[in-house]
């Protein structure tokens, strides 16, 4: 079943422009939604947690629209990027009462917020005021408040900032845990080499429309066929370089302190052709890597040189 | 980069010479200068303070027009009432006239432009700091919490002495200008001394009490109103209460406290229908209401030195 | 030789019955250092008292004044940006920097001239007359950074300075960090939770934990020593296990670790063409290659997980 289905959706607020014309599904699994600034990546996933509703065209979470609809809200876990609440009470009185307005009866509640706090870590600090916690204790706060009523789809804008190292092992290993037991996630975060640990699938949110979306490295093979660096080190780069530049595909090529860095137009023909000249010439090579090689540069690819 | 000049060749000369070009280093220098003595950071704070209070027309400028309107009026009156005589009688028990009672009348209209002031500025002046952060902002630096409570005083009693000073100088010295001869002019010269006594308390009430309240309260409009309300609904009910019963009760209401020591200085009693207040209770409502609010912003202050830096993590 | 830029001697903070630094010993020297450590190590009970701000037992000096006598010239010596909304209302970004310069003691006309320098140094050139209520996350980060050069300090610290900003501008400003050394001559001390940022821009780290310095040296120290040039980590295009099964046959040791990632140890006397070699003997592209790090993340638990 998909659980969310968005078809020629778009949100605007006055004359801001929220989400243009989205059409996109999501089956299953855990997502990592990408996008700059003012995107629209709040507005979708706002729209996800029904706290919007479209301004045309429809979005649909279990086949209902969720806005102003509380048994679909009810199967959805919500936490937002910001933190502002109610300080005055405890953690666990907090998720408590979050988890009763969710739905879950009176007598499980208690249980529920418990366990969702403790599987954020939070067990020690569980019976302490919300006012007096760190920025991290409250986004594990945040995250228990959202998985305490047991929901199937799981909406986390920016789960993890603020948090230190170690806890963020924790509450990552607790996603793929929920991931693994069946629930829909929906990451979105502007760090990208936390959406790297966490799953292959994402969308990329531009100027309010769908810009990628899919597996990430299906989409960088797509951009393979765009120009490409290649950063080489070895004991002799000029003749690397030489070796190179006569092929018409190479489009730049400039020296660094220790190796060359190459621009080319088809990066699977040059990795072949490198990986002859190296064998051809007998060069001793320590580094070979692509700086556009990762989450990072594919998203700046992507954002930056459209037009 | 570096700076590049050279003679040129002169094609037209056909010989090196006078041509030059140069290219000059806009990169970063660093600062050798010396560095003003942390004890002068005050004025920086006063300054900002009051250029912060010029910028927008309703902060102060607005304030100051109506300081400038009572000035007027106050003038005119002078000039067209000639012997009419006041309803307030001297110490001495006989009637004075509107030509001598003005100056110490208008001081309660100046006080009541000096509490809009309060209103624009004052009463938000460290609520507002501490929601917008900017005790980080300061204390980071060689700035410490006196420093800042200084500065903000200077600051806010420099723009209301330019109300409660230098509007009633201009009544006195208009007084002194409508003099019937140089003797009475000798005579009335005291007034100039009596009027900057006044000004300089009511310009330290009223720069420093609102203060303290915007130091109560952690929100921009929580402070607004806890000022608002205790000046003008407080104040009314000691008032009343003042008139009924003890008159020093009547002292807590500032406005009401900065009238009684302007009677006691020109001279003047209260007419029967006002609360008789006594001067020491005055004073001493002013003294304590000043006392308390700088004490109340110091230890805000120094409580956001502590921890405002570093942040929660 | 001048002196080094922190020295903490027997440093001891304690709030009633809570020890928030326990007996420091540390000296910390370096271009760009890393402050890390889970929330509650004491990183900003440090800070406080490298400021002056706190009183401590014990010593700490910031190059070469003591703290608790020094407090304000240390300021004046010292930037800070901070990692929550540090602004006055209603000021543009220059006006809030020549303020910023005049209260570290510049005369005003340098304070003036030294907050466009820096605001220009920060990006932002165009924007800088506006008032700050008005600008994106991106750019109050910037102001907030250009109000802590302004007054030329010799060491920066640096509270999360990306947080909140998008790929791209995160990007950006660690250029921006990591140019501020050889460009305005200061050494940047950088607190943050995000260890690739670390690994990416700080050649030093202090790392502290229950109010413990665990670690201060430079990054290389941290990782170990490299793990010999013939420890690799190789990165195919397709079918690592085919390349793996080969390798092994040459005499290397494998570990797969993705469908386009293994782990090669090379036998003796071997060097990276015996990759090349076999991998286009088997009709397999080598993307990436390079000696096998730990990394700045994984080094970081492992000195957190040992005290």
């Amino acid at each position: 079943m998909t659980v969310v289905s968005v078809d020629n959706c778009s949100k605007w607020y006055g004359h801001v422009l929220g989400i243009s014309d989205i059409t996109w599904q999501l089956r299953g699994g855990v997502v990592g939604l990408l996008g700059p600034n003012g995107a629209g990546k709040s507005t979708l996933i706002k729209l996800m947690a029904g706290l919007l509703r479209p301004s045309r065209g429809s979005l649909a979470v279990f086949g209902e629209t969720p806005f102003h609809h509380p048994e679909v809200r009810r199967r959805i876990g919500y936490a937002p990027e910001h933190e502002k609440t109610w300080d005055e009470l405890t953690a666990i009185e907090l998720v408590t009462a979050m988890a009763r307005l969710a739905g879950v009866p009176r007598e499980r509640a208690g249980k529920a917020a418990e366990a969702a706090l403790a599987a954020m870590g939070m067990t020690d600090a569980m019976r302490r005021r919300v006012k007096g916690f760190s920025k991290g204790m409250r986004q594990r706060t945040k995250l228990a408040t959202a998985i305490a009523h047991d929901p199937d789809f799981l909406l986390l804008d920016e789960p993890l900032t603020g948090v230190d190292p170690i806890a963020r092992i924790d509450i990552v290993r607790q996603i793929t845990r929920l991931a693994a037991a069946g629930k829909t996630i929906v990451v979105s975060s502007h760090v990208l080499y936390e959406i790297e640990a966490l799953t292959h699938e994402i969308v990329v949110i531009h100027r309010g429309q769908v810009l990628a979306e899919g597996n990430v490295y299906e989409i960088r093979r797509l951009i393979d066929r765009h120009a490409h660096r290649i950063r080489i080190e070895c004991d002799r780069p000029r003749v690397l370089a030489t070796a190179l530049a006569i092929e018409p595909h190479v489009m730049k090529i400039s020296f660094e302190r220790t190796g060359v860095l190459i621009e080319t137009r088809e990066p699977d023909r040059c990795y072949d052709q490198l990986a002859t000249a190296v064998l051809e010439h007998g060069i001793a090579v320590t580094a070979l890597g692509s700086p556009d090689n990762n989450l990072g540069a594919l998203f700046d690819y992507l954002t930056g040189n459209r037009r | 980069m570096t700076e590049l000049e050279g003679p040129g060749f002169s094609p037209e000369t056909g010989t090196t010479e006078a041509p030059v070009g140069a290219i000059h280093d806009l990169g970063y220098k660093r600062y050798l200068g010396t560095r003003r003595d942390p004890r002068t950071r005050w004025r920086v704070i006063a300054r900002e303070q009051v250029a912060s209070a010029w910028k927008f027309w309703w902060r102060f400028k607005a304030a100051f027009g109506l300081a400038a309107i009572i000035t007027a009026i106050a003038g005119g009156m002078m000039l067209f009432t000639s012997d009419r005589k006041s309803s307030l009688g001297r110490a001495q028990g006989f009637a004075m006239q509107l030509i001598d009672t003005t100056l110490p009348e208008s001081i309660i209209w100046f006080c009541r432009a000096g509490f809009v002031v309060s209103l624009t500025i004052g009463a938000t002046v460290v609520a507002s700091d501490v929601q917008s952060g900017a005790f980080t902002f300061y204390f980071a630096r060689s700035v410490k919490p006196h420093h800042y409570v200084i500065g903000k005083l200077a600051g806010m009693c420099a723009l209301l002495a330019l109300i409660l000073v230098a509007g009633p100088l201009v009544i006195a010295g208009l007084r002194l200008g409508v003099s019937d001869d140089v003797d009475q002019l000798v005579d009335l010269l005291p007034i100039l001394w009596k009027t900057l006594v006044i000004g300089g308390v009511a310009t330290l009430a009223y720069a420093a009490v609102p203060l303290g309240f915007s130091a109560l309260m952690p929100n921009r409009r929580n402070a607004l109103a806890l000022w608002a309300a205790y000046y003008l609904v407080f104040g009314a009910m000691v008032y009343e209460l003042g008139k009924v019963s003890s008159g020093s009760l009547a002292a807590l209401d500032l406005p009401r406290a900065v009238q009684t020591i302007t009677y006691a200085l020109f001279d003047l009693n209260f007419r029967s229908r006002d609360a008789q207040i006594p001067v020491a209770a005055a004073v001493a409502s002013l003294a304590g209401h000043v006392v308390v609010a700088v004490a109340l912003v110091s230890y805000q202050v120094r409580r956001a030195q502590r921890t405002g830096v570093g942040g929660a993590s | 030789m001048t002196a080094p830029l922190i020295e903490l001697g027997k440093l001891t903070k304690r709030y009633g019955s809570i020890t928030a630094l326990a007996d420091v010993d540390a000296t910390i020297d370096g271009n760009i250092i890393g402050l890390l450590g889970p929330n509650g190590a004491g990183k900003s009970t440090l800070l406080k008292c490298l400021l002056g701000l706190i009183p401590y037992e014990g010593d700490a000096r910031v190059l070469g004044l003591h703290a608790a006598t020094s407090g304000s010239e240390i300021r004046d010596r010292v930037g800070y940006m901070p990692e929550q909304e540090s602004f006055l209302t209603g000021m543009s970004a220059v006006e809030l920097c020549t303020y910023a310069g005049e209260l570290s003691g510049l005369p005003r006309s340098e304070a003036m001239q030294r907050a466009h320098a820096a605001l220009y140094y920060a990006g932002l050139e165009e924007k800088r007359y506006q008032p700050i209520d008005s600008y994106s996350t991106g750019m109050k980060q910037r102001v907030k950074l250009a109000q802590a050069l302004v007054h030329d300090p010799e060491i920066l610290f640096l509270d999360e300075p990306t947080n909140g900003l998008d790929p791209r501008s995160r990007d950006e400003m660690l250029e921006l960090i990591a140019d501020l050394p050889a460009r305005r001559n200061c050494a940047i001390v950088l607190s943050t939770h995000l260890l690739p940022d670390v690994e990416r821009v700080c050649d030093h780290a202090v790392i502290m934990h229950h109010g413990r310095v665990r670690f201060a040296g430079s990054i290389d120290e941290l990782r170990g020593a490299r793990g010999g040039d013939r420890e690799l980590v190789v990165e195919v295009k397709a079918h690592a296990q085919q390349l793996a099964d080969v390798l092994a046959t040459a005499g290397a040791s494998c570990e797969v670790t993705s469908a386009v990632t293994l782990e090669v140890d090379l036998p003796e006397s071997a060097t990276s063409e015996l990759v090349f070699r076999n991998a286009r003997e088997a009709g397999i592209q080598v993307r990436g290659l390079g000696v096998r790090r730990e990394t700045v993340e994984a080094a970081f638990l492992r000195v957190i997980g040992d005290s």
